[in-house]
């Protein structure tokens, strides 16, 4: 394909006027117009020309070192190839690389194809595209990057830089991709309880919705110390979710009936909107100033049903119709500067308004209790005024490579709130307000003067005084008709108080080339006081902590190590006890322990081979301060109420090089939970590669993989699954 | 069946393991070199990066990335910006051509926060390694202050979040005073085993702190209100979650007790 005359001198107007993007859109355009003049032939050699044209990020994960796949930038390969005749005929004189990515995959899975959608966030059916595009390119004086990728279902991104030097600049970005969820929530779904006939339509395979993104930026100087920035980002999400998890089957015949929804799947439909604006600008050199306002409008639409079944018959439904919405504006002034070498400032004001509009009605259309709550109008909001301010001294005292930084932040924050809510035909009021002052206070020192270390300390301090009021018409709970309250109009008044000491050192040190290491102790002490001021009904509210102390204990050790033969090796140990103490019933009420293990290693296993191994164990144990009657277990943990959440992971993948053209790859991983949620997937992934020449190669790859839940419920319902997978790629970079 | 695959799994994994470990020392002298298409660069030094980044290394030293370094052999070869942007030799010979140098991109974070990398293969994690996120979207890699957020941040704590997970925002008539410290005291952002990134399954995690005066009698009541065994009362089953009844645990404007 080539370009005639009349094309090359649209394109020059175009660009010439300055219309860069159109001119780059023209130029797709005509080299579209030629392909489709051509004959079958030519335009069939021309999409295979385009599938050919591609690069090698589609295999990322395909063993390549992690080191070395971070480090590969687009290459400028000039290797004579007819097809590079023929895109630079399509682009040429614009473009000063073009490199594009495509692909095919497709999976087979049986079983539970929604927890396979989860867990992969991917489809179980065939998808390809190209996986990357992306050019660059200068056009009087204007430089222009591009970046993108176009997945069928449902994955693009496009991102375009477009930047004249010393003059404006613009950030387009565009962005869609597809979040699956699993219907069952993680749990496996056992029908039993429920009594529901095995043909009942779960449908909680195709659940998923649809997150977008733009943003747009535009600069420009207004002079030589100050420009504009204007910025606009629109945030979507569209589609069927799992929210929370519904009420499960209640297995003995106790208490309440045995009304038990499925889990519940909300429709939402959000958008919002936000615009800022930005004119930051530099005094006598060193003082640089950035006033902002931003405004950000959101809301949402959410439609959610519970259908509640005893003994296999609808019991009750119950409709959740929603429409949250929020405005938020925010100032800010922000300011820093080096006032010398070794002086920095830094300090801010925001005052921030964030409004909520939220809506909400609950429908309990048929059979017992027929009702309908309607909240049509909530009044709420927040007003915030905020300060910041702090120094960094470097050298302090004279002292070469003794840094010392200190920095403020206050805030004093009002939140008020009211809710009105029509239980049938009947009004509830709620209201609810809560005064913030908060402070914080950050000191910390490093020093660097011992060779090839680094010594840290540092203190973190926050105070806060919260004071909390708040009263609500007790009539709209069904709370009241269950427990035969007596108060209709519970109030609660308190102040708690909030004191945070989180003191850390680090100590960081290069032994030798091949020696690394870091250690890190964080303590957190944090400390909670209630001074409850009035209480209506102390029994009755539920939810009230009262005085706590929380303190954490971290120990992050971290060793990278060089190994012989070009070996590397990175190991990782995290500890974290996390005790919460109720004054009222003594103290280690609650104690959370995670020890995390993890590492890497990698390197040649011969001149052919490399290989490339992760692991991570993590002992995870949360021991609650429940402990109920023997009966009443809640979950399967040490005890009653208590958690282990204990998994492994191994990964590893193999290269094998046969020669300059031909390599395979290999890999395996496995991820086991030993934990109440115990589970296994294990994924297997054998590849080859070959390369034509420099710019060009074919990769292929089959996957094969497995999940199995071992929480005791099997059959169709459980959340099992197994399949493979196929994946085909070319690749090619031109330049 | 499931037995017998678990058991050629493990099999598996150990002989590769074994056969990872036994063949360490093979071909000792086999460099493979860490930068193949930056071949010829060579590193350049923070000085020569200042000539064209000048606000970006004048706050470099307040910068938590401050004092990285890599090593090639015996070398230290890269200090400062090369330790992530590799060497910068071609890049300022182009006149800054970025792609010569190298750029963000997850995996090269990952190369020394591998616990890091780790979580994110776990089966719950944001989509980073899928690239429809980036650790910038969270993290400010050239942030004079701490990564994601200091005390002394003007923003609170929990703005990153709500960027995407914009219905948490509120404020609501009935807040979750949890929200205040922070959604890390119940999520675990970069991955983990549990649904919704949860740091712990439902009970365990809302009875962290919710344990109330009355949880240990007979009649299991929490914050006053019977959750026991007793007729009328709010019985909590086997496999039953709190947020079963109590659905909004982010905040109500209806309910006191996040019921929905």
């Amino acid at each position: 394909m080539r370009l005639d005359t009349s094309d090359k001198n649209v394109i020059a107007s175009l660009a010439k006027r300055g219309s860069v993007i159109s001119a780059i859109l023209d130029c797709f355009g005509l080299a579209l117009k030629h392909c489709l003049a051509m004959t079958v032939v030519r335009a069939a050699f021309f999409i295979l020309g385009i599938v050919f044209i591609s690069s090698s990020s589609v295999f990322a994960d395909d063993g390549t070192p992690s080191s070395q796949v971070a480090q590969q930038p687009a290459t400028h390969l000039t290797v004579a190839d007819p097809l590079d005749d023929l895109l630079n005929a399509a682009v040429g004189g614009y473009l000063d690389s073009l490199t594009l990515d495509s692909f095919f995959n497709t999976y087979f899975v049986k079983g539970d194809r929604g927890r396979f959608r989860q867990d992969w966030n991917a489809d179980d059916r065939s998808t390809g595209g190209f996986k990357r595009v992306a050019f660059e390119g200068t056009k009087d004086d204007v430089a222009y990057e591009f970046e993108g990728r176009f997945v069928v279902d449902y994955d693009f991104l496009s991102r375009l830089q477009i930047e004249k030097k010393d003059d404006f600049y613009v950030n387009a970005e565009w962005k869609l991709f597809r979040k699956y969820w699993d219907g069952s929530q993680d749990d496996p779904f056992d029908p039993t309880p429920y009594t529901l006939p095995v043909t009942f339509p779960w449908n909680a395979d195709n659940l998923h919705t649809d997150r977008g993104n733009v943003e747009i930026e535009f600069g420009k100087p207004l002079s030589e110390n100050a420009k504009v920035i204007v910025k606009y980002e629109l945030w979507t999400r569209k589609g069927r979710e799992a929210l929370l998890k519904g009420e499960q089957a209640n297995r003995s015949n106790r208490g309440l009936n045995i009304l038990r929804s499925l889990s519940m799947r909300t429709r939402v439909d959000g958008v919002s909107n936000t615009f800022t604006v930005a004119v930051p600008f530099t005094v006598n050199e060193i003082h640089n100033f950035e006033p902002s306002i931003s405004f950000e409008h959101y809301k949402d639409s959410q439609f959610t049903d519970s259908a509640r079944y005893n003994n296999g018959a609808l019991n009750q439904r119950r409709d959740y119709i929603e429409k949250p919405s929020f405005a938020d504006l925010r100032t800010q002034f922000k300011y820093d500067s080096f006032l010398s070498d070794n002086v920095y400032v830094h300090g801010g004001y925001a005052l921030n308004f964030l409004e909520n509009d939220s809506t909400r009605s609950e429908v309990r259309p048929n059979l017992a209790a027929p009702n309908t709550y309607v909240n049509p109008d909530v009044d709420n909001w927040r007003l915030s005024n905020t300060i910041g301010f702090g120094t960094a001294l470097l050298d302090f005292l004279r002292q070469k490579n003794l840094d010392v930084r200190i920095g403020f932040r206050g805030e004093h924050a009002i939140t008020k709130a009211n809710g009105t809510l029509y239980a049938g035909l009947t009004r509830r009021d709620s209201e609810s307000s809560l005064n913030e002052g908060w402070f914080g206070e950050a000191v910390s020192l490093t020093y660097r003067g011992i060779p090839d270390t680094t010594v840290f300390a540092g203190l973190d301090m926050e105070q806060r005084r919260l004071r909390w009021q708040d009263e609500y018409d007790a009539g709209s709970h069904e709370s009241v008709t269950v427990f035969g309250n007596a108060v209709l109009l519970p109030s609660y008044k308190t102040d708690i108080t909030f004191i945070d000491i989180v003191p850390r050192f680090r100590i960081a040190h290069r032994f030798n080339s091949r020696l690394r290491a870091k250690a890190e102790y964080k303590w957190q002490h944090k400390d909670r006081q209630y001074n409850t001021l009035s209480d209506s009904d102390p029994a009755f509210y539920p939810g009230i902590l009262g005085d706590m102390e929380r303190r954490v204990h971290e120990l992050t050790m971290n060793l990278d190590m060089k190994l012989p033969g070009a070996w590397t090796s990175n190991a990782k140990y995290q500890m974290v006890l996390d005790d919460i103490d109720f004054n009222k019933v003594g103290n280690n009420q609650q104690d959370a322990d995670r020890h995390r293990f993890s590492g890497t290693v990698s390197g040649p296993l011969s001149q052919q081979m490399f290989a490339f191994l992760t692991g991570a164990y993590e002992f995870y144990r949360v021991d609650t301060p429940a402990n109920g009657p023997g009966t009443n277990r809640w979950s399967s943990g040490e005890s009653d109420y208590d958690f282990i959440g204990d998994y492994f992971l191994i990964a590893t993948n193999l290269n094998y090089r046969v020669n300059n053209a031909l390599s395979s790859y290999f890999s395996y991983q496995a991820t086991v939970s030993t934990g109440d949620n115990r589970n296994a997937l294990n994924e297997f992934l054998l590849g080859v590669k070959y390369k034509f020449s420099e710019t060009t190669s074919v990769d292929c790859r089959y996957q094969v993989f497995n999940f199995r839940d071992n929480r005791g419920v099997d059959g169709g319902y459980d959340d099992d699954y197994y399949g493979q997978g196929l994946a085909f790629a070319i690749t090619k970079v031109l330049g | 069946m499931k037995l017998k695959l678990q058991v050629f799994f493990s099999v598996l994994a150990a002989g590769l393991l074994a056969f990872i470990f036994f063949s360490f020392n093979l071909q000792a002298d086999q460099v493979v070199s860490q930068s193949p298409n930056l071949k010829g660069a060579e590193y350049v030094g923070m000085e020569t990066c200042s000539a064209c980044h000048e606000q970006i290394t004048k706050r470099y030293r307040l910068e938590s990335h401050y004092g990285s370094s890599i090593a090639e052999g015996e070398k230290i070869v890269g200090e400062a910006c090369e330790s992530c942007h590799g060497p910068g030799s071609l890049h300022v010979d182009g006149g800054g051509d970025k792609s010569k140098i190298v750029r963000y991109s997850a995996e090269n974070c990952f190369s020394c926060h591998t616990d890091k990398k780790v979580q994110f293969q776990l089966q719950y994690h944001h989509p980073v390694p899928e690239g429809q996120m980036a650790c910038t979207d969270c993290h400010d890699i050239h942030s004079t202050g701490r990564a994601v957020r200091s005390v002394t941040s003007l923003e609170r704590q929990d703005e990153k979040c709500f960027k995407c997970h914009k219905e948490m925002k509120g404020p609501f008539v009935f807040e979750h005073d949890a929200m205040r410290e922070g959604c890390q005291i119940c999520h675990e952002p970069h991955g983990g085993v549990y649904n919704k990134l949860l740091v712990a399954d439902d009970h365990a995690l809302c009875l962290r702190c919710h344990w109330q005066s009355n949880t240990n009698t007979a009649t299991g009541n929490l914050g006053g209100v019977p959750h026991g065994t007793g007729a009328g009362n709010y019985y909590i089953g086997t496999g039953e979650e709190c947020v079963d009844h109590h659905r909004a645990p982010h905040g109500s404007n209806i309910w006191r007790t996040f019921n929905r």
